[in-house]
């Protein structure tokens, strides 16, 4: 066991650090996390600008094989993850770059590799994931929106929902019933890819709590995909997502993130003075701190545990699950914690009397998500037991 | 000991919850969308007599107790717990006349709050202070024939539009506390804040330039008004847990709706054990923290010394809300953070009132120091 970094790595992750700083630089005003990207037409540009500025350096090929211009490993690009996590910094397209490509190398004909990772490693192409459908979600397989092979083309239509970023991406990766009478609702199921300005393709907002227009409902009415766009075989999209293990999950992006924010904390903390005595010598808020520290660097740990175990693919279905779990309800334990320390600014929103430009109070709502997007933790507590403990299915 | 509700409070609650479904939930959007106060309610809440719920009615009153008082917060915050935390500014501001004012201004100033021609606010927090009355420094200086107030308060509910305040100052070197109309040459507010939940109760800092008031605005005579405050907190505080309540009753109601019309691999989500234990465990700790709230009224009512069960209360009940409303967005999965579900504004409130009134930590400072040892 060896939880040391070799030589190159530390010069490497160095250098991801420095430049994600750099770039930290041309950040919009107010920019925060994931919906920093898709919310205003201003942070959809920073978000295209840093993609360019990451492609050019060949950061969104990062463990791909070299024969697709691949360089480095999969874990120089949990490196990269934690520089973006910790400056909060995009352009790696969570979907084209971190879902899409590992997905095409996998199951993907070689015409089809050809045709679209070239433009996901340069960052010119941004993608968005049409799955979930309102009576689709944890039970993914229950989708209806439907694929009717004519000709050369499929006609496809149907409703998805919770489309991040449906309204800016380019192209879309969708899964759809093409074969409705299959035995099983897993089978019957093809993936397939279609670029977003196709006619018969209306999308409209799902706001999210906070206002901000990060979700959208996405309507296929009778839209036309040449048939070659299907990724793996027809009715078989079922076993194409199931790939999913093989992409880097290990959640440090979030992690780093998060320590980024305890420093702001502790830095606040120190600074701010209550009764004349700064915060940090409350020893309430000392020892709260220190639990989400502790349950940081434990989540820390668990991540590079299965990062590690992914670059030697010997990472299970459930160890994402258990340091998503872990990692998500800890972002959520840290937002209120950090919301509560500001105590009334905690409730203000971006303006001259918020604290930390309105983090927390935005925070506060963001990490909800973690908790429910990609299967809500129900569903990954469903997967550790079944998978990982072996404990009996329920259902 | 008795655990049933009187008659009357049973009629009470019943009569409060059937005006706040009909009433309230056109203001949802006005409120929390736009942000904005609907003052079109002030009219029909006073006519529900739900602003000065145990004051005697000579001054407006409607003579009842704390207990109503708590019981109209649950069923208004169950709807709407801005509007709830509306009812609760109006009850503390016209409290200190209640307690604190001669005869003729209890007669002038409670019947216009009661009947909501007057809006109240309250001033004690500053940028420089928070839960500590000592670091005030907003001054009260005397002259001849008046008081000169300079300061600056801040998070003051219902500032942009309240029609009088209540200022601590400090006077000769101790906190004193006084009355002041808005419309005094002197007094402004800033622009109104946005915030994370409770909206449309509208929040702004208070600027006090100068502000000349007559001498019979001092509240109760000169200094030793730290008590006062603390008594008025307890009052905010027995409304803010009860708002927490309803919130929480709320929370509860969507998160049972929810389950039952969602399907899932076949069959509503409320069959799934993963959900039973969310309801569940959402129902046990809303009925210890209704429990504790009532008890609390029940204290107030009897004219005890409540700061410590207050602080306890609002300890348990502010962070149980949270809790509960994040287990009730957790029930409605992704849905929960779309704006078509009541429950994200549920789970937005819930966190401001672990905000207001007081923090956790100080909350937790005044039970320790009330613990017999």
């Amino acid at each position: 066991m060896d939880f040391k970094l070799t030589d190159e790595q530390v010069k490497l992750r160095k250098q991801f650090f420095d430049v994600c700083e750099e770039l930290g630089n041309q950040k919009p005003e107010g920019f925060i996390g994931l919906e920093g990207s898709y919310d205003t037409d201003e942070g959809w540009e920073y978000h295209l600008w840093c993609a360019k500025e990451f492609a050019k350096r060949n950061w969104l090929t990062l463990g791909w094989p070299k024969e697709y211009g691949g360089q480095g490993t999969i874990m120089d690009k949990v490196f990269l993850s934690e520089a973006t996590g910790y400056y909060d910094i995009p352009g790696v397209d969570i979907f084209g770059v971190d879902m899409l490509a590992p997905t095409l190398h996998a199951t993907a004909s070689e015409e089809i590799k050809r045709e679209f990772l070239p433009s996901i490693a340069s960052g010119e192409r941004m993608w968005c994931e049409l799955w979930s459908e309102p009576n689709a979600g944890s039970d993914l397989a229950a989708l209806s929106a439907s694929a009717v092979r004519q000709g050369d083309e499929y006609v496809i239509n149907g409703q998805k929902t919770w489309n991040t970023g449906a309204h800016r991406a380019h192209w879309a990766f969708a899964l759809v019933r093409t074969d409705p009478h299959a035995e099983r609702k897993q089978k019957g199921i093809t993936f397939i890819l279609f670029d977003m300005k196709t006619p018969g393709i209306t999308v409209k907002p799902l706001k999210y709590m906070d206002g901000c227009h990060l979700y959208n409902e996405v309507f296929l009415d009778g839209v036309r995909v040449p048939a070659k766009n299907i990724v793996g075989q027809e009715n078989e999209g079922w076993t194409v997502t199931q790939t999913l293990a093989n992409f880097e999950r290990s959640s440090l992006g979030a992690i780093m993130a998060m320590h980024r924010q305890l420093e702001e904390l502790v830095s606040y903390c120190n600074e701010t003075k209550v009764r004349g005595e700064p915060l940090a010598k409350n020893p309430l808020i000392r020892s709260r701190i220190a639990q989400v520290a502790c349950d940081l660097w434990a989540a820390h740990a668990l991540a590079y545990r299965i990062a590690g175990a992914q670059s030697k693919s010997e990472m299970a279905a459930f160890d994402a699950s258990a340091v998503k779990v872990f990692s998500g309800e800890l972002q959520a334990r840290m937002a209120q914690l950090g919301c509560e320390i500001l105590g009334p600014y905690g409730q203000v929103k971006h303006s001259r009397w918020a604290s930390f430009e309105g983090f927390f109070e935005k925070w506060y709502q963001q990490s909800f998500i973690l908790n429910v997007a990609m299967g809500t933790n129900e569903i990954q507590r469903n997967i550790i037991a079944w998978y990982g403990l072996g404990l009996p299915r329920m259902k | 000991m008795d655990f049933n509700l009187t008659e009357q409070h049973e009629m009470f609650q019943k009569e409060v919850r059937k005006f706040a479904e009909a009433e309230l939930p056109p203001l949802v959007d006005i409120m929390d969308k736009q942000n904005e106060f609907p003052h079109e309610i002030r009219p029909k809440l006073a006519a529900m007599n739900l602003y000065g719920i145990p004051w005697d009615p000579k001054y407006g009153g409607a003579g009842s107790d704390h207990f109503s008082l708590t019981l109209a917060q649950i069923e208004i915050a169950r709807v709407l717990a801005p509007v709830a935390m509306h009812i609760q500014l109006q009850h503390v501001v016209g409290d200190r006349f209640n307690k604190l004012a001669t005869e003729e201004q209890k007669l002038e100033w409670m019947p216009q709050i009661c009947e909501a021609q007057k809006v109240g606010c309250f001033g004690f927090t500053e940028p420089e202070t928070g839960s500590n009355p000592k670091m005030i420094k907003t001054t009260a200086v005397e002259e001849s024939d008046c008081y000169v107030i300079n300061g600056t308060k801040r998070f003051i509910t219902h500032a942009p539009w309240a029609d009088v305040m209540c200022v601590f100052a400090k006077l000769e070197g101790d906190i004193s506390l006084f009355f002041v109309e808005t419309d005094r040459p002197g007094f402004s507010t800033s622009k109104k804040m946005d915030k994370l939940g409770l909206r449309g109760t509208d929040l702004s800092d208070v600027i006090l330039e100068d502000v000349r008031i007559p001498k019979d605005h001092l509240l109760g005579g000169k200094g030793g008004k730290f008590d006062a405050l603390k008594d008025a907190m307890t009052i905010g505080k027995l409304c803010l847990s009860a708002q927490c309540v309803g919130l929480m009753q709320a929370a509860l109601e969507e998160a049972i709706k929810y389950s039952m019309t969602r399907m899932h691999f076949d069959e509503p989500i409320f069959n799934l054990q993963a959900i039973h234990w969310l309801l569940a465990e959402m129902a046990s700790r809303i009925e210890a923290a209704r429990w504790l709230t009532y008890r609390a009224a029940f204290l107030k009512d009897q004219g005890l010394d409540t700061i410590k069960d207050l602080a306890m209360t609002k300890l348990f009940v502010t962070s149980t809300a949270v809790d509960v409303c994040r287990w009730g967005m957790q029930v409605h999965g992704a849905y929960g953070i779309s704006k078509e579900y009541k429950i994200e504004r549920l789970f937005r409130d819930a966190k401001m009132y672990e905000l207001l009134e007081g923090t956790s930590e100080i909350q937790r400072e005044l039970i320790v120091k009330r613990l017999p040892r």
